[in-house]
């Protein structure tokens, strides 16, 4: 049977149209997804080079040890914010412009992806420069520390692209339960993540395996522990959707 | 599938319609439908159930019992009717960083029929700041950001929510006048949902008036207006031409008293003057407040 007479359904835009115009307005305003991540990002690079030239000019000698530096993981952490701030100014926005929530969730993921994309570039392409000019002069790594900006291009790319996309996906399903039971919502998943971590590390240490997840770390490489975080963020970004399709704007 | 019970002159059809949020009973069964092409007032106190009318209506809410058809469909979740709403409510929330020119600039993404020229006008017309953040704008100002969506979106099936809130009378008149001259020019369905009853009457074609949830008046706005009237005159005299009428309010001064009955009749009407009394029409807004306070005082006032 047809659809009744009254809804024209011609010209109806298409999923990926509509998923689409979510992105771009992710995008409108470039605050929130694009002006404050760089700031930070700059921030916290400029904090690095700082300390760099102070420890060079008070010791004279060449950075040591800089590759282990582990400054990039707040940008990665940051972007677990930024994912919950974007869906928390726009779900509302959205629905008053007449979008389904499931277009909204499938446009915002899309959103991260893209986001994910062009980060992972920049930041490939920065751990280059940082490799060619030798630390920015300096022996400084910041971009090319070993957990995942050293290695062959592709690699190199995946590693980070994956790294960033585990931490919007966590975000996204962080927005979803934000969105949905506000800080309530929050509190019980942070509850519950910590019960999982807790969990985990009781089972590795009742069970003595501190060096056989090690040696698992080791094998599997930092492109391979990101292959494997991409499950889980996968399946966060499940629940995300299901948990956004009866949340409801509110005042 | 869905069934096709809504005729082609339907573009809303509400059915036995309930929405609960925890114990608080906000729509008791509520049904009415919505002509197409027409302009209908949504009208009732504060917190009488109008936003949880439209919000079920436009798939932002969840409904509890019964059922809501949007051009012949549930609108809840389905892409095809929502994209032929407009529904900006008065509580809207817009993102933190947006200016108004943000709000305008992404429109066009979800209304297929936003006219960019005409809302440029209506910025011009209400002298909206489009480059202020909308966090610094007046209520009046943001209820103006609401209002050019609202007509610009041009969409088949459009809500104001209180649109008037903080908007002075020069600025209400250009709402006035921009909305009959759209409307005239691209007819489509509107709902205007409003406590400030007097001033949208005379260009409401239907009311639905609702009160603590429930239906209590659903009908072209002609009918309402015949619908009472109030007789004044000396007491006795009162007394005797209302005795077995429906009584909505009696107001009195010393010997002197006004009742507000139901419709009357030529012949009532002949009556009354035969009785010296003076008959006077009951505005919308009225008759609306009668209608409203008659149902508090059955319930034994409130609380």
């Amino acid at each position: 049977m047809s659809a009744a007479p009254l809804l024209d359904t011609t010209g109806t835009p298409g999923a990926f149209t509509r998923a689409w115009n979510v992105v771009r307005l992710h995008y409108t305003n470039r605050r929130t997804m694009v002006g404050v991540p760089l700031m930070v990002m700059g921030f916290i690079f400029l904090i690095n080079l700082a300390i760099w030239i102070i420890i060079r000019s008070a010791s004279g000698e060449p950075l040591t040890g800089t590759e282990w530096s582990g400054s990039t993981a707040y940008i990665f952490i940051y972007f677990i914010v930024v994912a919950v701030q974007s869906m928390n100014q726009t779900f509302s926005f959205a629905l008053g412009y007449s979008v389904t929530r499931r277009d909204y969730y499938l446009g915002s993921v899309l959103a991260f992806g893209v986001q994910s994309a062009l980060l992972s570039i920049a930041f490939v392409l920065l751990s280059y420069i940082e490799q060619w000019t030798n630390g920015w002069g300096l022996g400084g790594h910041f971009f090319s520390n070993v957990y995942f900006g050293t290695g062959a291009l592709l690699p190199r790319l995946f590693t980070v692209f994956g790294a960033f996309l585990f931490c919007f996906f966590i975000g996204s399903t962080a927005g979803s339960v934000f969105v949905r039971w506000k800080m309530n919502g929050m509190l019980v998943l942070i509850g519950i993540v910590v019960v999982i971590v807790v969990g985990g590390f009781a089972i590795v240490v009742l069970t003595n395996a501190w060096a056989a997840l090690g040696s698992w770390f080791v094998t599997t490489g930092p492109t391979g522990v990101v292959a494997w975080l991409l499950i889980p963020a996968a399946i966060a970004a499940v629940i995300g959707f299901f948990v956004l399709r009866r949340a409801t704007p509110r005042g | 599938m869905t069934s096709a019970t809504a005729t082609t002159t339907t573009v809303v059809e509400v059915d036995n319609l309930s929405k609960h949020f925890g114990d608080v009973t906000a729509l008791d069964r509520v049904s009415f439908s919505i002509a197409k092409d027409s302009i209908t007032g949504l009208l009732g106190r504060n917190g009488a159930g109008k936003t949880t009318i439209m919000q079920l209506l436009t798939g932002q809410d969840f409904v509890t019992e019964g059922d809501v058809r949007v051009f012949g469909h549930r609108p809840a979740e389905n892409a095809q009717v929502l994209r032929n709403i407009s529904f900006i409510k008065e509580s809207q929330r817009y993102p933190d960083d947006f200016r108004p020119k943000h709000v305008f600039a992404s429109a066009p993404w979800f209304f297929e029929n936003w006219d960019a020229t005409f809302a440029e006008r209506l910025v011009d017309d209400f002298q909206l700041p489009v480059n202020r953040a909308i966090k610094k704008l007046s209520r009046g100002q943001l209820s103006a950001v609401g209002v050019i969506v609202g007509l610009a979106s041009r969409a088949p099936l459009t809500f104001f929510d209180e649109p008037y809130l903080g908007l002075d009378a020069v600025a209400r008149q250009i709402f006035y006048d921009r909305l009959l001259s759209d409307y005239a020019e691209h007819p489509r369905t509107v709902v205007l949902s409003t406590h400030l009853i007097d001033e949208v009457s005379n260009i409401l074609e239907h009311v639905v008036v609702i009160d603590k949830g429930r239906i209590i008046m659903d009908a072209a706005s002609e009918d309402v207006r015949g619908s009472a009237t109030t007789v004044v005159g000396m007491r006795a005299a009162v007394d005797e031409f209302v005795a077995g009428r429906e009584i909505l309010h009696r107001d009195g001064i010393g010997g002197l008293v006004s009742v507000t009955v139901g419709r009357l009749d030529a012949d009532d009407r002949r009556a009354a003057a035969a009785a010296g009394l003076e008959l006077a029409p009951v505005s919308l807004q009225q008759l609306i407040v009668r209608k409203t306070t008659a149902t508090l005082g059955e319930d034994g006032g409130d609380r």
